[in-house]
Parts: structure tokens; C-alpha cells; sequence
């Protein structure tokens, strides 16, 4: 099943208040890569403000989640494999990569997870 | 007519590492002590679903603490924890446990710890063989290494992050609402102590070289773990649980690092045959 296009879940992105609250006060993007193809989900002060292809890289309010199409298919499963259930620890024991500004990436770990579970609604 | 929980709560004044701690305790049931170790930056609540268990109250004493610096269980006075960082060490928290049974006068009693608390619970078997007469030692391993936790203790770096990486470690198929319940706890707690914990977990707790000589004929083991744990891995679990002679392995599907919490009802099904055998050994 394909990866499904963030620029087509803006509405979802936009209207979903777990991940507004927890976007909070949060002005950067969250990068998405599957593959070669790269994603870019943008919020300013908080409010998720578009997603798009991107072809740059994350800036110094950034993170990004990059893996396989096959790693992703197992990441947006209904019911991840072991460990695949979460980024920090699919990218300790799988081929996936978590990266951008550290303190970001923490900070804004469940804005991170939120965008998953509805990339994982989506395809469901 | 009031709804009560069978769960009651109190304090208790105990002296530790020279220092005089008020510690929180809930317990439930009477028989065989049954001590409960919460996880690393949570507390004694993880345990809730247990204390109400009749079929586990009927035959055993649930006594669920707050570990000094968790919980209802304050920093004691007489120390500045305000000007240093909080570090749960190997030393204070063995002798936190030979003292709080010894307090109550627990006669050999079972000890069961998740995360961490299965990390004390197979030092208690190495350390302080005899005084317990089984440890259960949930996503226990020899040792777990912990990285860069310096996000987890930083000014500009919430809470959420423990409470969202907590839930993270629990399984996909366990109830929304209790996976929820875990990341409210750990949202709770102040924001050194998760990392103090950890000292604990990843830098002093090391039975590399140690496993081997735990005497189960003195401490029976057992070992359970959830497959979705991506901290202390199934196959650690399973490594240590080999290591030990005598020692059962348990393994936990469709469960992740806080079955107790996660999924309670899951979770008994592993744990009820664990004590039946605990009983028949006496």
C-alpha cells in the first residue's frame, strides 16, 4: 500500500486538537522521508500551517523521520511489528532514521507520534 | 453507601541511607507479602489494577510503595536535592528494600519490579540472597544501556516527552485508556527524577558477570517479559533469564514495558500461574 500523501491530510492535520495541543508554541516543520521522496509538515506558533514535497533540509526548529517504503509499511501497519509501534524505538532496533534539531525532536516527540497514528488512520 | 476501592493508603517513617523518609505504601489482601516495585519515574499507581484482584488479595499481602522522591513519598528533609541531581543508586535502594520488610516485619516475602524494578528485583537474588523468597522480575535484564538521557532533564524540554516516549513503549494492542494512564503518570513526575532513575537502570545495575551465581534455591527467579518492550528487549530478558540456573522465563506476546499497567488483564494471565508456583515451593 502506498505511502499516503500528507498535501492530501491537510484537513485531518489541521482540525486534529492532539496534535495541536501538542504542537504547541511550535514554529518549524516535521520532515518525512519514504524513500528518495521527501515530505514537509510546517507549523507556525502551533497551528499546523501546511504539508507539501519538499526536496530541502530540515532547519535549526526541525526533525525529521526518514526509513524505507518497506520500513514504513510496517511503521503505518494497524498493528506495528515490535518495536515499529514507536519512532524512538523502531530507530533503535530497525532501519529507521530519527534526526533534525535534538531539542525539537523532544520537545515535540508527541506532535511526532500524532502525525503517524493519523498517517496510520489514514491508510486503515 | 461510598464506593471504596479494598486498596487502603498510609505512611511510613523509615530511616535509609541516614536520612529519615516518609514513605507511601497502598496495600490490599493478606497472606504471603507480595512488595511491588514501580517503574523508573513513575509511582506505586501503576500497580492499582493488582491491589484490586481478588484472586490475587485472597492469597497474598499487595503492598505497593512510592519510592522516596516518587509519588506522595517527598524528598526527605535534612537534604538540598535542590542543589544537586537526584540519583537513585544500587546501595539505597537494596537497603530501601531490606528496610521497609524488615519495618513491617515481612516474613520472606515475594518482591515483583518492572523496569527497573525488575533490574532491583534480580539484584535482590544476587545481593541479598534469602531475603525474599521469590523475585519476579518484569522487563528485567542484566544490564540495559541508556545513552544521552540529557532530554529528559533539560529547561526547555517538557514533561511530555517522558509521557509521550512512555506510551510509545507500550504495545499497539493494549487499551487506549490505560496506555493514556501510564503517560499521565510520568507527566507527574519532577523532572530529575526520570533521569536519576535511570542512573540506576542503565549505569549501576550491570549482573553482566553476576547472573550466574544467583542462588534460586534461596531466591527462586522469574523472568517476564513484553514483546513490545524496545527497552529492555524480549531477547535480554531471555539472555538473563538463561544466564540464571534455575531461573523461568516468561514471555509476555502482545505486551509492552508496563503490562501490569497497559493491559491488567493480559498481564494476570502470566502472572497468576507465576504465584501458584511461588505458593507450592513455599
Amino acid at each position: 500500500m502506498a505511502f499516503p500523501d500528507p498535501a492530501r491530510l491537510s484537513a485531518r492535520f489541521d482540525s486534529d486538537r492532539e496534535l495541536a495541543r501538542c504542537a504547541r508554541f511550535w514554529t518549524g516543520a516535521l520532515h518525512l522521508g519514504v524513500g528518495a521522496q521527501r515530505y514537509a509538515l510546517r507549523f507556525e506558533a502551533g497551528r499546523f500551517a501546511g504539508a507539501e514535497a519538499t526536496t530541502g533540509s530540515p532547519g535549526p526548529r526541525d526533525m525529521e523521520l526518514v526509513a524505507a517504503p518497506a520500513e514504513w509499511e510496517k511503521l503505518l501497519a494497524a498493528v506495528p511489528p515490535p518495536f515499529y509501534q514507536d519512532p524512538f524505538g523502531a530507530s533503535l532496533h530497525h532501519p529507521v532514521s530519527l534526526g533534525g534539531d535534538p531539542e525539537t525532536l523532544f520537545a515535540y516527540y508527541g506532535a511526532l507520534r500524532r502525525v503517524i497514528e493519523i498517517l496510520r488512520e489514514a491508510r486503515a | 453507601m461510598p464506593r471504596f476501592d479494598r486498596t487502603t493508603g498510609r505512611y511510613l517513617h523509615l530511616d535509609v541511607a541516614g536520612h529519615s523518609h516518609r514513605v507511601y505504601f497502598e496495600e490490599s489482601g493478606q497472606g504471603v507479602p507480595l512488595l511491588l516495585q514501580h517503574t523508573a519515574g513513575s509511582d506505586g499507581k501503576q500497580w492499582r489494577h493488582l491491589l484490586e484482584d481478588p484472586q490475587v488479595t485472597e492469597r497474598f499481602r499487595v503492598i505497593a510503595w512510592d519510592l522516596p522522591y516518587h509519588g506522595k513519598s517527598l524528598p526527605p528533609d535534612g537534604v538540598a536535592w535542590w542543589r544537586e541531581p537526584y540519583r537513585l543508586t544500587l546501595a539505597f535502594f537494596l537497603e530501601f528494600i531490606e528496610r521497609f520488610a524488615g519495618e513491617l516485619a515481612l516474613d520472606r516475602p515475594v518482591f515483583m519490579g518492572c523496569s527497573m524494578g525488575g533490574h532491583i528485583a534480580m539484584d535482590l537474588a544476587r545481593w541479598k540472597p534469602g531475603l525474599c523468597r521469590a523475585v519476579i522480575g518484569i522487563e528485567a535484564a542484566s544490564r540495559t544501556e541508556g545513552g544521552n538521557l540529557d532530554f529528559l532533564d533539560h529547561p526547555r524540554i517538557g514533561n511530555d516527552v517522558k509521557a509521550d516516549l512512555m506510551v510509545g513503549l507500550t504495545s499497539p494492542s493494549a487499551p487506549e485508556a490505560r496506555r493514556r494512564e501510564i503517560g499521565w503518570g510520568y507527566a507527574q513526575g519532577a523532572p530529575s527524577v526520570f533521569r536519576g532513575d535511570l542512573y540506576f537502570y542503565s549505569e549501576e545495575h550491570d549482573l553482566t558477570h553476576e547472573a550466574a551465581r544467583i542462588d534460586t534455591s534461596r531466591t527462586s527467579v522469574y523472568v517476564l517479559s513484553g514483546e513490545y518492550d524496545w527497552s529492555a528487549t524480549p531477547a535480554a530478558s531471555k539472555a538473563l533469564a538463561d544466564e540464571i540456573p534455575g531461573a523461568e522465563f516468561v514471555n509476555m506476546a502482545g505486551l509492552g514495558h508496563f503490562p501490569m499497567a497497559e493491559n491488567p488483564a493480559a498481564f494476570r494471565g502470566h502472572l497468576l500461574p507465576v504465584l501458584e508456583k511461588i505458593l507450592a515451593r513455599g
